[in-house]
């Protein structure tokens, strides 16, 4: 569990806090997005809970571990972080190397390196670019590295800072897929950061930050279909719930109850069939 | 025929001996519309634009750029005029930011181009004001922002300085839901002003929403040229290639019709179309 409690946090040179008394818990092994317009506070949560801010003391723990100095390092032993920007990531001169410091740092015996890494690549697709310098990447090839060193490092707790962001529709999917049966397997935690709806779906909870506050933490189904809170927040539907508001506004009356795909072709279906 | 905007002809680049992400490369961007430039990771979007902003020099083939044309032997001081036509926002915002305040850092391209400080600063915070960041960010550092917020600083950066082809490398990606809708509504305020966009984008809404032509590149090839409802039309070629098609389509398909033609692309075309099947009773009109 992650817990955070009364944190109050105002960065450097600024006189305004940006949290004050802000107070949320995140459950095991659940899978949790954090929603919020630029600006609203999600990358610098993601960033305390990690401990790469000084993190006010007594505020956070990440399963039982208070964030900070002195449970800095068995804390990074339990989290992978992927940021929002992934220059910001590489410390390896090559894109295998990369992966490895991770595990060093984990003190990964080194004979079972070499596996660990080539799973690792293979799953991101990225083997081929194994010797590859990190700045000679492509934009989401770069994302795709980020990754690869986040999942070999199995962590308790997986934060992803918009890390699909830059990846084809195609490697967006799988990434998507691949947390899903991560988290379907148990043991993991996985904190996602995120303006795509379709990610939002796949969730177990929506945590909405508003101007650093929690306006919301619901499951994606009732964020999702609240237009007061889509529309006040700046949230994206799900094409589902689009269509339907579209249906609507064109006078087909789609019945309330109706919120996912599945369920909107098979009522259109049946329209569609007894109007033939 | 209008002239076009950009013509590359047998273009070739190679990242040093035998690293060619481009192949000979032959197509046109034409002047006044939005161009999509689509393709999986490191298929060379982003190396093909940097060749047309002259960043990086052709290994072969040539590049025209508004009549003027760029090959392996153009020395660089004979790109500064094009510099002045053509604004690019790359991939990574961070990598366009270096000024010690926002508002610093968007009046640097228009003082380059000539203008006093005076009128630099109404461009830049007309700018910075057109792409919604709050004035009581003009003052930060633009190191200090979010993620989203340095977005709309590298945009505005390139806006300000009023470019005739505009590069946007996956502008939308990072900005808020509302940001993203602002930002394609400014897209097609400035089209309609005359200027030639080139977009690249992983999203296929925005491309069946806004492009008027798209090219798609696989491995450092051309592998197709044309419209958004011709791309979207032929499923195998968007397997062959890794694209999927927009929302709409994949929706579409589960539904038991006589599919429409034209094949709806967006949400709001395939409710109209819906729309008129449910309560014509038959016929797709
Ligand atoms: N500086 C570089 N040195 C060597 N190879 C490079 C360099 N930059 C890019 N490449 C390679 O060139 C190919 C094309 O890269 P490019 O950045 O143009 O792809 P892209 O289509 O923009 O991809 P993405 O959608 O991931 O941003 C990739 O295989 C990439 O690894
Ligand atoms: N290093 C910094 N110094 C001062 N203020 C900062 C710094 N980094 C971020 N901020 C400010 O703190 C607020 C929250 O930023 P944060 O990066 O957490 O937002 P975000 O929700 O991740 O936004 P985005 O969606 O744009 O990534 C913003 O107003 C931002 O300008
Ligand atoms: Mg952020
Ligand atoms: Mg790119």
């Amino acid at each position: 569990m992650i817990s955070v409690e009364k944190l109050t946090f105002t960065y450097p040179h600024q006189e305004a806090a940006l949290f004050e008394d802000l107070s949320l818990t995140i459950p095991d092994h659940q899978w949790v997005a954090i929603v919020g317009r630029n600006g609203s506070g999600k990358s610098t949560l993601a960033r305390l809970i990690a401990g790469l801010l000084p993190t006010p003391a007594g505020t956070i723990t990440v399963n039982g571990l208070p964030v900070d100095e002195d449970h800095l390092a068995a804390l990074h032993q339990q989290l992978g972080f992927v940021f929002q920007n992934p220059d910001n990531q590489f410390v390896g001169a090559t894109v295998a190397d990369d992966v490895a410091f991770g595990l060093e740092n984990r003190r990964v015996a080194p004979q079972k390196m070499p596996t660990i890494i080539e799973r690792a690549l293979a799953q991101v697709r990225m083997t081929p670019f194994k010797a590859a310098r990190p700045e000679e990447l492509s934009g989401g090839q770069k994302q795709r590295v980020a990754l690869a060193g986040a999942l070999a490092l199995k962590p308790a707790v997986l934060i992803l800072d918009e890390a699909t962001s830059m990846l084809d529709p195609q490697g967006r999917g799988e990434v998507l897929s691949q947390l899903a049966s991560l988290r379907q397997q148990g043991e993991l935690t996985i904190i996602s950061i995120t303006h795509d709806p379709a990610e939002v779906a796949l969730a177990d909870q929506v945590i909405v930050l508003d101007q650093g506050q929690v306006r919301r933490q619901d499951s994606p189904e009732r964020v999702l279909t609240d237009v007061a809170l889509v529309e006040a927040v700046g949230l994206v539907q799900p094409f589902a719930l689009r269509l339907k508001a579209a249906l609507q506004a064109q006078g087909v009356a789609v019945p309330a109850t109706i919120t996912t795909e599945g369920e909107l072709v098979q009522w259109l279906n049946q329209q569609l069939n007894t109007r033939g | 025929m209008v002239e076009p905007a950009v013509e590359y002809a047998g273009l070739g680049f190679a990242y040093g001996a035998d690293r060619w992400a481009l192949r000979e490369l032959s197509t046109t961007i034409p002047a006044g519309q939005l161009t999509a430039l689509i393709g999986h990771t490191g298929s060379g979007k982003s190396t093909l634009m940097e060749l047309t902003d002259g960043l990086l020099l052709p290994t072969s083939g040539t590049v025209t750029v508004f009549g003027q044309q760029i090959t392996a032997a153009t020395k660089k001081k004979e790109l500064a005029p094009l510099r002045k036509k053509v604004g690019f926002v790359f991939q990574f915002p961070e990598h366009q930011l270096f000024a010690d305040s926002v508002l610093a850092d968007v009046m640097f391209g228009p003082q380059n181009l000539g203008a006093n400080p005076t009128s630099a600063k109404e461009a830049a915070t007309a700018a910075l004001t057109r792409l919604g960041l709050p004035a009581a960010l003009f003052d930060r550092s633009p190191f200090e922002l979010s993620g989203g917020q340095q977005r709309r600083v590298a945009l505005a950066g390139v806006l300000a300085m009023n470019p005739q082809l505009l590069i946007l490398d996956e502008p939308t990606a990072g900005l808020d839901p509302t940001g993203q809708a602002e930002l394609l509504s400014l897209i097609t305020e400035l089209k309609a002003q005359g200027l030639t966009i080139i977009m690249i984008t992983h999203q296929m809404e925005q491309v069946a929403r806004l492009a008027d032509t798209v090219r798609v590149l696989d491995g450092g090839q051309l592998v197709f040229a044309g419209t958004p409802a011709d791309l979207f039309a032929q499923p195998d070629l968007l397997a062959a290639h890794h694209l999927t098609p927009p929302a709409a389509v994949t929706f579409a398909k589960q539904l038991d019709w006589a599919a429409a033609d034209p094949q709806p692309l967006t949400a709001a075309t395939l409710a109209a179309q819906l729309a008129k099947q449910l309560k014509g009773g038959t016929g797709n009109g």
